[in-house]
């Protein structure tokens, strides 16, 4: 009898892509909080955020054969499924409604930290808050690329329209922005 | 070290903040899984971009959802399950080979699938929609076939009826034929000659008439065809008195024969008349006499 419990993630994405339901219970319980809370701010709707969580963790169960260790670490790729998911339904939502100017996420303090009642939420919590240090930290126009497209579901090009910049500056932003990000971090676990 | 134009390298920074849209994202996901470096440099991006799904306040999902989702992944139709195979170890797989396994195999098997049934179902609908008219027509065709049954049914039975009314009359007149050869042939039998009268034309009856006058057969030649639905009235007289004993038809030749069946024998009466049948003529009335014969006993001849 297997303890998936304490397999790594990386052995739970092999298993799920051998088609065991078992590692994928295993994989939920670790990144559904992860994934939900990201659902939950993004497409503000707990509803709407229910049915995206499981939407990303059936795309886990079909999609596990193609990660690629190559590529990262497994919740990389588990955050970028389920990033790439709610920005699908982010994106159709908007077709539906045809509302192009999602002012609410250009802040990251509109919805309030609720449900710490685990020592694990309490943990990631003040790891969220060490991100939102980081972010505000950014020129203020990187931060703005960043926001839009990452939280707001908006493709370059979108951004570049909104802000009435070229699409080249957008791109280079963006990149600045991310290597900006990652550097902060590394310093924040050097310290 | 210089990588060809097609290596995705300006768009995936765009790529990790889930900036491209669908298609080129397709394009890159694609390029990914057979090209390291490209995988590589996307590692790093997304390093940073998975911190910011991080920073969003943190929440529990529902209870429930867990069984949910597991039940989702039950319902999938099987060619979404993915084939189990013998145990890897847990260093895992980094060669691209066996990634190429499932996804690369059963997702387009799977969209095909889809495809094939969406495209099964539009042209389904065309040929069942053509099916219905088809259908309908064939429907109004019957119920028009089945009309011109019932009509011959119903002409049919009426045929039938008419026929089996015509055998009866073809019973009745064989009958009549063999009794009439029957009473001709006896030696006694009598035959009485019914002459016309005044209006008679050339008509002309024979009665015969067995010994003891209890049984008779009347014949009619050269008879003019009386109007529809009348006939000829047979009377019996005596004294005065006159006595209907029944009614003859005729063909349209002007032939006729009926069996007579008298009360009493016909040696106690006078006179046979015929007369034309008429509703509202009084009985033995001033109805037009067409023929008469005089009853005679064979005793008296």
């Amino acid at each position: 009898m297997t303890d998936y419990q304490i397999l790594e993630d990386q052995e739970l994405l092999v298993r799920i892509a051998a088609g065991e339901k078992d590692a994928l219970e295993a994989i939920y319980e670790r990144y559904s909080s992860a994934v939900y809370s990201l659902a939950r701010y993004m497409l503000r709707s707990e509803a709407v955020a229910e049915e995206a969580t499981q939407d990303v963790f059936l795309n886990i169960w079909l999609k596990a054969s193609s990660f690629n260790s190559s590529r990262g670490q497994p919740k990389t790729w588990i955050m970028s499924v389920a990033h790439h998911k709610i920005i699908d339904i982010i994106r159709s939502r908007r077709r539906a409604e045809a509302i192009s100017d999602p002012k609410e996420y250009e802040t990251l303090d509109l919805l309030p930290s609720d449900q710490v009642s685990t020592d694990e939420a309490v943990v990631r919590n003040l790891e969220a808050e060490r991100v939102r240090r980081a972010l505000e930290r950014l020129p203020a126009a990187q931060q703005e690329v960043v926001t839009l497209a990452y939280f707001g579901g908006l493709s370059q090009s979108e951004i570049a329209a909104k802000l009435g910049q070229p699409l080249g500056t957008v791109k280079t932003r963006a990149r600045l922005a991310l290597q900006k990000l990652r550097e902060e971090l590394r310093q924040d676990d050097d310290e | 070290m210089s990588y060809p134009p097609e290596h995705p390298e300006d768009l995936l920074e765009a790529f990790a903040l889930g900036a491209l849209e669908e298609g080129e994202r397709d394009g890159v996901e694609a390029h990914l899984d057979a090209c390291p470096h490209c995988s590589s440099l996307l590692a790093d991006f997304e390093e940073a971009s998975v911190l910011l799904a991080g920073a969003v306040p943190q929440a529990m999902p529902p209870a429930g959802l867990q069984a949910r989702v597991m039940e989702a992944v039950a319902a999938l139709p099987p060619v979404f399950v993915p084939q189990a195979r013998e145990e890897t170890s847990s260093s895992a797989r980094s060669d691209s080979a066996s990634r190429f396994t499932f996804s690369s195999f059963a997702m387009p098997l799977a969209a095909a699938l889809v495809i094939g049934l969406l495209t099964a179902s539009l042209l389904m609908n065309v040929v069942t929609t053509s099916r219905l008219n088809s259908l309908e027509q064939e429907r109004l065709e019957t119920n028009s076939r089945l009309e011109g049954l019932e009509r011959g049914h119903a002409s049919a039975n009426a045929g039938i009826a008419q026929l089996a009314v015509e055998n009866h009359e073809t019973d009745s007149a064989l009958k009549q034929v063999m009794e009439t050869s029957y009473l001709m042939a006896r030696p006694f039998t009598q035959p009485l000659l019914l002459q016309p009268t005044e209006g008679g034309g050339d008509s002309e009856g024979v009665l015969l008439v067995t010994n003891d006058g209890k049984k008779a057969i009347l014949m009619l030649a050269n008879m003019d065809p009386p109007q529809s639905s009348q006939a000829y009235q047979v009377w019996l007289a005596r004294n005065g008195q006159h006595l209907p004993v029944g009614r003859i038809s005729v063909d349209s030749s002007g032939w006729g024969t009926m069996a007579l069946n008298p009360p009493e024998s016909l040696y106690g009466y006078d006179w046979m008349n015929l007369t034309v049948d008429k509703p509202d003529t009084e009985v033995g009335g001033g109805s037009e006499m067409i023929l008469q014969t005089r009853i005679i006993s064979p005793a008296d001849r």
